[in-house]
Formats: C-alpha cells, structure tokens, sequence
C-alpha cells in the first residue's frame, strides 16, 4: 500500500455506526463487515480525499502516543478492507 | 511521518477534524487510547437457508485394478465419490493411505485433502503413481469434511492384480 | 397420486404452505411433529403446495406444484428433506419481519435466543433447557415482526443429530425402547425428532419478549468460554443468520439494529451442554 493511495468505499455498501463501531453490509455480494472503533476511525477517513500518509498524520495527531502503531496499523487495516471488498484504492 | 508534519497538526486541530467527519456526538465517545484495529468479515446467508438435511455418500467403485508400471511412466487412475442428495459445493476429504510397502505416489501430495463436488454432488482425486507391481496398490477413504454436511465414509482400493505381467513393457 | 391423499396447512410468518402426501406414514409422521405449529392458515397468504408420493413401499418423489424436487428417496431422508424445504419457503416468503435463524426458549416471559448456523449447538443447548423446564419455542426459526418486541417462532419437533444423542439419552432415558414414534422419532442415522412436551407438559410457547441474545459454539473438549458482545458485534453475528434480508427494507439492518439494541449479548463457546446451561441460567437471572 503506497502512502499517496487515496483509499475510496466501494459502492453499495449500507453502513450501520453503533457505539464508534460500524457494521458494513453490501446486500449484492453478500459481504458484512464488522470494524472496531480505531478501525471505524479510519474507515471515515477514507473519503476519496484523503491520502493513505495524509491518514496516518491526522490519527498520530489525535494519538501521539501511539504514532508507531499507528503507521503500521492504518495501511494494514486499508490493506485489509481492500481484500475483503469494501475499498478501493484511486 | 516526518517532523516537519508532526509540527503541522496539533491535536485539538486534529480532533477537530475527526469530529467533523464522523460527528461531535461519537467524537465524545472517541477511544482515549490508541488500540490495534480489528475487522470481521461474514455472509449474508442465502434466501430462507436455514439447518440442510444431511447427506450420504458413496465411493466410483469399491474396488479397481491398477495397471502395473515397473518400468514406464506415471500412470494417473481417479477416485471420486457422490453425495445424495447432489449438491454442489460441499467440502469432501480424501486419505490416500498404500496397502503395500512398494511403489510411490506422485501426486496428490499430500496424501489428503479436500475435493468440492460439483452440481452433481460428484467429487474427485487424481492419484498419479508409479513403480507398483503385483499386488501392490492404495486405498482412497472419503468422507465429509463438515460432519454437519452429511454422514458416513467409503473406501476406493486399489490393486495391481496379481496376475498382471510385471514385465510387460508398454 | 391415489385417492388416500392427505393434505396439512402450515403457517409462519404470515404464509401458509400446504403439504400433500399419499403416504399415511409421512402424513403421520410430519402431522405429529408439526403439531405446536398453527396449522389453520387462515389470514395468511398460501404460497406453494409441496407433494409427497410414495411409489412402492419405500420409494419417495417430494414435488412442488408438479415438477419433482427430490426422486427416490428412503422414507427417513423423505421426512427431513420435507420439513426443511418446508420451513424454507415460509421464511423465504417472509416479508413482515426479520427471520433468524435461531433456536428460542422462554424463562418466566423471557425470551433467549440462541443464533447460529448449523452445527452452532443450538439445538442441543435448546434440549437442555427444555428438560431443565424453560419453555420451547423453536430450534430452527424465529421471527421479529417489524414493529413489535416479541419473537415467535417455529415450533417444530426438536431435531437432535446423532452426535448430540447424549442429551436424549441423559434426559430422557428409556426413551428408544417405548418406540412412542408419535412424540420420538428415531432416524436410521441416529438423529432424532422429539416432541418438547416429553421434556415436560407445559414445554411449549408460541411468543417471548427478547432479554437475551446468546451465539453459542460447540466445539469438541473445549472449555465454557463466554464474551460480552457489544451491539455491532451482536449485529454483525445476527445479520450472517438473518435468512430473508432480500424482502425487507434497507435488508433489514435497521431492524435488525433495533434489536440489538434492545437485548444483551453473548458469544459462548462450550462443550458441555450442562455446565452451558448452569451459566445460561446465571446470567439470564442477573439480567
């Protein structure tokens, strides 16, 4: 996952935010997708307009406790929701 | 994440952010600390499926005759099952296990695995061997690989018969 | 078809389906374990007509409105193909609420719903709870009217696989020795179809308000392991037994938040159905 992908939701999916959780159902395909609150942080944060880097720099702001996680963990969690259909890199 | 970008950001600035995008009220109810993400994904199930009733099985054959090849190439033989009532899909598993100390086995390697059977309920193993001579041979054992898909096991031997000509070349 | 043909309505869900057989063994045998549900179809719209003809002794066709579904059937495999095709075309039909697939039972007017897939443990654990003296509402099929706060569901016979054969075995012993085939119904395969009312005489209920929401997992030697649920949790589970999505609005995720929302939520893995239901018990008496 490059740094300057911008990270886009495929299409279809309805999305259900319970508690900064967020369920994710695309009844076409079939496909529901539980994400956990960071997780949800950064499913918002793909927003077509956003760079995968640009993602990175505005969570280590909010946490900077945690930037090192956080580096790894955004492109990995993109890198997931890529592979189980419910983004698209632009 | 360079310096140059940590000093851009503040943290109010990018609380800020966040709570424009996903709303004030969730950014109050925002992790304190930073924790691994974590996903889950699943399936919509089909229309009105529900508990399916089980299946049975049942091997090609019982029991099939090699060809004996000493001394020419692999020779591939196919073992297969068919589950009642036919239904596509279903995850079969196969043992491949020698009756005899001789001859080797190519391929399936390893020696068990999973077949899916097809609209049929027909399911497959290509077993490619070589170097078995009289009496040698394998036996194939199916059975379901989810014990909720059906119940039962059988088994597909098979023997060099004893009275093939072991020196026959082809 | 000769003219010993039976018919049998039965409604879920708002639909009716009607079942013809010239088999007076199937027709017994699918009347007996159908019984708890309503069977007069009326207010309620009929949609399909299954049929069961017996060609010799032991020789079965299951056909829908004249083409054949299944042929040469044994009499056993005919019974249990007959009642799945069934409770699937009324859930399918189902357009006035969510239908899950679960098992139910009542405790004193509280509703626990076990959900899961086949092979989940469901209909084990519902055993259990019915000997112990709750009360049975289904071990296959529930439904949540759109606007209302109660379940109803399926009651049906409870369908134990072999494996779980321990749990009639321990609960109702003597059992395969009475031959009482119009409440206990042995499988050549070991599965069986027991009439919860064995359990006990006031065994079955038609509703529940939903308390509880509990996935269970049997797993072989495992030890009881259980997890608090947050509701995206127990939504994202519910949604993956949620058997008729295509005919409700939004497929159902509103409603099926709504619901969520109103119970707690549990996963539990186990393998012990008593130690399962000692629990069970606990935690439905703190709520």
């Amino acid at each position: 996952m490059k740094l300057i992908t911008i990270p886009k939701p495929v299409e279809g999916f309805q999305t259900q935010s319970l508690d900064g959780e967020i369920v994710l159902l695309h009844p076409v395909r079939n496909i529901i997708i539980h994400i956990n609150q960071t997780g949800a942080l950064i499913w918002e944060l793909c927003d077509c307009k956003r760079t995968v880097d640009e993602i990175i720099e505005l969570l280590s702001a909010a946490y900077p406790d945690a930037r090192d996680a956080i580096a790894e963990d955004v492109p990995e969690t993109i890198q997931t929701l890529v592979k189980e259909g419910a983004l698209k890199s632009k | 994440m360079t310096e140059e970008n940590e000093i851009k950001l503040s943290r109010r600035d990018a609380l800020k952010v966040l709570g424009t995008v996903i709303g004030a009220t969730a950014l109050t109810g925002l992790t304190p600390e930073w924790t691994k993400p974590a996903l889950a994904a699943g399936e919509l199930p089909s229309q009105g499926r529900l508990s399916a009733a089980p299946h049975t099985l049942s091997c090609d054959v019982d029991d099939e005759d090699l060809e004996s090849n000493v001394e020419k190439a692999p020779i591939t033989v196919t073992s297969g099952v068919t589950i009642t009532l036919a239904t596509s899909g279903i995850l079969m598993q196969y043992i491949v296990s020698f009756s005899s100390d001789d001859g080797s086995i190519i391929s399936p390697n390893p020696l068990s695995g999973t077949a899916t059977t097809n609209a049929a309920g027909y399911a497959k193993v290509d077993v490619e061997y070589k170097d078995f001579s009289n009496g040698d041979g394998f036996t194939v054992t199916w059975s379901f690989d989810d014990s909720d898909d059906g119940t039962g096991t059988c088994e597909q031997t098979f023997t060099v018969p004893s009275h093939n000509n072991i020196n026959k070349l082809h | 078809m000769n003219n010993t043909t039976s018919s049998l309505l039965v409604s879920f869900g708002g639909n009716t389906l009607k079942v013809h057989s010239n088999s007076p063994q199937v027709s017994t045998a699918i009347q007996n374990h159908l019984k708890h549900c309503h069977v007069d179809g009326q207010g309620t719209n009929l949609i399909t007509e299954l049929s069961v003809a017996v060609s010799d002794e032991s020789t079965f066709t299951i056909s829908e409105a004249g083409a054949v579904l299944f042929s040469g059937l044994n009499y056993d495999l005919t019974l249990q193909l007959l009642m799945t095709e069934l409770i699937s075309r009324l859930v399918a039909a189902c357009d006035r609420g969510l239908m899950l697939h679960a098992a139910t039972l009542s405790w004193q007017g509280s509703g626990l719903i076990l959900s899961g897939q086949s092979g989940s443990g469901k209909s084990s654990l519902a055993a259990w709870l019915t000997a112990d003296g709750f009360q049975y509402l289904t071990d296959e099929v529930i439904e949540i009217p759109l606007r209302e706060n109660y379940v109803r569901g399926f009651p049906r016979s409870i369908f134990l696989k072999r494996g779980s054969a321990f749990i009639w075995q321990n609960r109702l012993p003597n059992k395969e020795e009475e031959g009482e085939e119009e409440r206990f119904l042995i499988f050549k395969d070991g599965g069986v179809w027991i009439d919860p009312q064995l359990f006990h005489p006031n065994a079955v209920t038609a509703t529940a308000v939903p308390r509880t929401l509990i996935f269970p997992h049997y797993q072989e030697n495992a030890p009881l392991q259980t997890q608090k649920l947050t509701s995206a949790e127990a939504l994202f589970h519910i949604l993956q037994t949620l058997v008729n999505a295509r005919n409700l609005p939004n497929h159902g995720l509103d409603a099926a938040t709504r619901f969520v929302k109103r119970v707690a939520a549990y996963s539990l893995s186990y393998s012990n159905p008593e130690e399962a239901s000692e629990w069970i018990k606990k935690t439905l008496q703190r709520a």
